[in-house]
């Protein structure tokens, strides 16, 4: 008996490890509210939500996006691979917008736990997290290796 | 009476409270400049902006800005720029730049109500960011032909990305209290129409007055296009509703490496504003190429004539070498030396181009700026 249950919890183990695993390593989860529904998010797509330009999601709701400081790994992940733009031409752009009143950049948190936070909690919300943070009450639209 | 009072005060209440709970983003942005002149002709430049033969540290184009941003619903937000200039007159005072309401009709369309900034060249509503364009100073040939910074009234907004490109169209109405330096080309006559004593330093007030322009641009893949216009009336110098009219095309590139900013305008007034607002065309071409955080340019530019031949119109064509730096990921210096060519044949004996005076040779003004974003 004893035997058995330490088989199932080691079986729980490597389930669980088998779940968890290849988003922990995955590096940059994309999320969103549990509420949005929006299928094939692209990184082009994505790129288009953060410069301002992608207002809606296909159904017509409102985006929601959230933003990381310049200095977090996942910012920096984030940028490089789907953005494509330096930290320099992302305030040249915006600056242009913001001080015309013709846009503002993407509301920015502190942390990676607060992206999570805000993003289960906020309607038609997306986000971008390290995956270590990730967590059920999201639901995670791309995964950027 | 006493309800009216309280009235009055939840009133004044259920406008401000909902304020004192938002949340109030602040931002801005700042340019400080030094401009040196070297003539032998001991003449300075656009209205005492660069003063023979000394660094000036004190320039008036220098700036701060300082943007106050808040909710007040999901439709409705509200803007306020407190700005503050340098040199001789302005001394960093800070003044109400901008301020003004904005509806949101969709994600797509907006109102915007109160002191806007005008859209009148390709880069004025934000001419103040420097961090924004690559040069030390925006091309003065161009940006010297139009002192009306802001719109008093309405300006609606339509922005919409599909398929990767974004339009952009705007259209405002509204009035205006501004401030122009004289022309140095028509100081001497203007004085003597108007018996009055202004020097090449002296600003002078005029209104605007049914103000109609559009606004609009196509932008994709690095690559931006836009083309502007408005109509207004003018009094000036005791004399109302004088004619006015501005346009501008201009185009921007910003890809692999390469930028090029373009702008063509034309200024074309009635009778009453030959001395002040002469017509006139300008324009200029910049070709930069960015090497990591350097981004030298360079840029042709000049002024000239326009519809109507006038003699007060400042003739010059100007060549700049330009390099901007990245200081920071919100900080840049920049570096240009501006080689001025004023147009000897100018027939009146006040200023050649843009300088306070006759001139006969080629100057060259240089600029060191940084600017930045807060």
């Amino acid at each position: 008996m004893k035997k058995l249950f330490k088989l199932f919890s080691l079986s729980i183990v490597i389930s669980s490890l088998y779940l968890v695993a290849p988003i922990a390593n995955a590096g940059v989860a994309v999320i969103t509210h549990p509420g949005v529904k929006e299928i094939g998010l692209s990184k082009d797509k994505l790129a288009q939500i953060y410069l301002g330009k992608i207002k809606n999601y296909s159904n017509g709701r409102t985006i929601n996006a959230v933003d990381l400081p310049n200095d977090s790994d996942a910012h920096k992940k984030f940028y490089k691979s789907v953005v494509q733009k330096s930290d320099s031409a992302m305030n040249r752009y915006w600056s242009k917008l913001k001080f015309t009143g013709k846009g503002n950049p993407p509301k920015e948190l502190g942390s990676d736990s607060e992206v999570v936070k805000w993003v289960a909690n906020t309607e038609g919300a997306i986000g971008y997290i390290d995956g270590k943070y990730l967590n059920k009450s999201v639901k995670v639209v791309l995964i950027l290796p | 009476m006493k309800i009216r009072v309280i009235n009055i005060i939840t009133g004044v209440l259920v406008l401000f409270s909902p304020l004192s709970y938002a949340e109030i983003d602040i931002s801005g942005y700042a340019s400080f400049k030094a401009i040196a002149n070297s003539n032998d002709q001991k003449v300075s430049y656009y209205n005492g902006l660069a003063p023979e033969g000394e660094i000036n540290t004190d320039s008036r184009e220098s700036n701060l800005g300082i943007q106050f941003s808040t909710d007040i619903s999901p439709k409705m937000d509200m803007t306020v720029v407190m700005s503050a200039r340098g040199g001789p007159s302005q001394k960093y005072n800070f003044e109400t730049e901008w301020a003004y309401a904005n509806y949101k009709f969709n994600d797509d369309l907006s109102l915007r109500i109160g002191k806007v900034k005008g859209p009148f060249y390709m880069v004025s509503d934000y001419k103040d960011v420097g961090y924004a364009y690559p040069w030390a100073s925006v091309p003065d040939e161009v940006y010297s032909t139009n002192p009306i910074r802001s719109v008093n009234g309405l300006d609606l907004v339509y922005q919409k990305t599909i398929n990767n490109v974004t339009y952009l169209g705007e259209l405002y109405y509204g009035s205006g209290n501004n401030t122009s330096f004289i022309l140095p080309t028509s100081l001497t006559d203007l004085n003597a129409a108007f018996s009055s004593s202004y020097t090449t330093t002296s600003q002078v007030s005029f209104k605007t007055h049914d103000m109609l322009g559009f606004n609009a641009s196509v932008s994709f893949d690095g690559m931006s296009f836009r083309l502007g216009y408005f109509d207004t009336k003018v009094d000036a110098f005791g004399q109302t509703d004088l004619e006015g009219s501005f346009g501008g095309i201009g185009m921007t590139i910003d890809k692999n490496n390469f930028v090029v900013y373009a702008e063509y305008i034309a200024r074309d007034t009635g009778p009453g504003l030959e001395m002040a607002f002469p017509d006139a065309n300008a324009g200029y071409l910049t070709l930069g190429y960015r090497m990591g955080d350097f981004l030298p340019y360079v840029t042709a530019a000049s002024i000239g004539e326009g519809a109507d031949k006038s003699i007060y119109t400042p003739k010059q064509t100007s060549t700049t070498l330009g390099l901007r730096y990245e200081l920071d990921d919100a900080a840049a210096l920049k570096i240009e030396a501006k080689n001025i060519k004023p147009d000897t044949y100018n027939p009146t004996p006040d200023a050649g181009g843009l300088f306070d005076g006759n001139i006969t040779e080629n100057v060259t003004i240089v600029t060191v700026a940084i600017d930045v974003l807060f």
